[in-house]
């Protein structure tokens, strides 16, 4: 076998399939990075991203039979992870946990990535992550995801409409309508 | 182009998705509507903000962990787990057996109150005369005895007769619609 790391995403899936457990390894390592970041914009707390993540990945190990060369390894994989992220958030919702929905910004248990955040740079945006991340768990959970999907995770609207399973129209539909959304969200955030 | 049609087109003039023509279309309108312009700015702010967000990546320990959650999905599929377990995992499926069988047995509960006939079915439809076990009001209570053997026979007339009543309703109650029809099909061939 050549060095996995030449191989696409369809080849390791169907190496995968035959038994070969490094083409699995290959596609963790290139998913997790990007998987933990949709999932923590998702459900706003990096141990729960990485738990769901996991259990995608989980779910790949013991169902890649599942997966059909029709759609992109890509698109498979995104799909199964925002499932779980909607079923953990629907259970945190049924169990009245903690809830960032009902968060102020001067809340302080909002989870802010320590590797990554930038005080500096938050200081020269027009808003703060903060914001934006109560602001993202208000929305919708619709346009949350169309809006994670193409202005975080920066997919296409085929992309996005493969995943999500709707016509690429709605998917504009969704993000116009979303961002319209998260800009009152943001000015109702900012007046308080 | 009026304000309106541009605010349908804003998500694709920001995304680039837009084809020339209608691009330079939207850019004329731009250039004359400040309140349009004032528009794309701020959700062009909001978007930079979105792209600029941090990027979340896997801990260290994330494949450690993961190779953890897949060696017990092997232990659990090599070792039969505990009732426990199997119920934790399936109690969904447990729950929703037992509420089937709560109703159903409910059903029958409730079906065989209003039906006292079910008891009685077997001994009527092996033994009772046709007449008889088309049961009147007025029978007598040596016709239901035989209607009815498996009921006890009571020593007290008072006894008897309540006894014999509620055989009588029972034996009526006894016949189902299909008896009914055959023993009036029986009556009609006599006369």
């Amino acid at each position: 076998m050549r060095e996995t790391a030449k191989y696409t995403d369809e080849e390791l899936i169907a190496l995968f399939q035959k038994g070969d457990e490094r083409a699995y390894l290959e596609l963790v390592r290139r998913y997790k990075d990007r998987l933990v970041n949709f999932v923590f914009r998702f459900v706003s707390s990096r141990e729960m991203a990485e738990d769901i993540v996991q259990d995608t990945f989980l779910k790949l190990y013991t169902s890649s039979h599942m997966y059909k060369e029709i759609a992109r390894f890509s698109t498979w994989i995104y799909t199964i992870a925002g499932n779980l992220a909607k079923t953990e958030l629907r259970k945190r919702k049924r169990r009245k946990i903690y809830s960032i929905h009902d968060m102020g910004i001067d809340d302080k248990e909002f989870e802010i990535p320590s590797d990554t955040y930038n005080p500096e740079r938050e200081s020269r945006s027009a808003y703060q992550e903060k914001e934006i991340q109560i602001a993202i768990s208000r929305l919708p959970e619709q346009f949350k995801t169309a809006i994670i999907l193409r202005d975080i995770q920066e997919l296409s609207y085929e992309e996005i409409s493969k995943i999500v399973g709707v016509p690429a129209g709605t998917v504009k539909s969704r993000i116009n309508r979303g961002r319209l959304k998260l800009q009152e969200i943001l000015k109702e955030l900012k007046s308080k | 182009m009026d304000c309106y049609s541009f605010s349908n087109l804003l998500t694709d003039y920001l995304d680039n998705q837009l084809k020339l023509p209608l691009r330079r279309e939207a850019e004329t309108h731009l250039r004359e509507c400040p309140v349009c312009r004032r528009k794309v700015e701020e959700m062009a702010g909001l978007v930079d903000a979105l792209h600029a967000l941090p990027k979340v990546s896997a801990s260290d320990s994330f494949e450690a962990v993961l190779m953890e959650k897949i060696s017990h999905y092997h232990e659990n599929l090599q070792h039969p787990r505990n009732l426990r377990t199997l119920f934790s995992t399936h109690s969904r499926t447990f729950s929703a057996a037992a509420a089937l069988i709560l109703v159903m047995t409910g059903t029958l509960v409730i079906w065989r109150g209003y039906n006292p006939r079910l008891e009685n079915l077997p001994s009527a439809m092996n033994s009772a005369p046709v007449l008889s076990s088309m049961g009147s009001a007025n029978t007598t209570p040596s016709t239901q005895q035989s209607a009815m053997p498996s009921k006890g026979h009571t020593s007290s007339s008072m006894a008897l007769k309540d006894s014999s009543n509620n055989k009588n309703l029972d034996n009526r109650d006894g016949l189902g619609p299909e008896d009914f029809r055959n023993q009036i099909q029986l009556v009609n061939d006599r006369r």
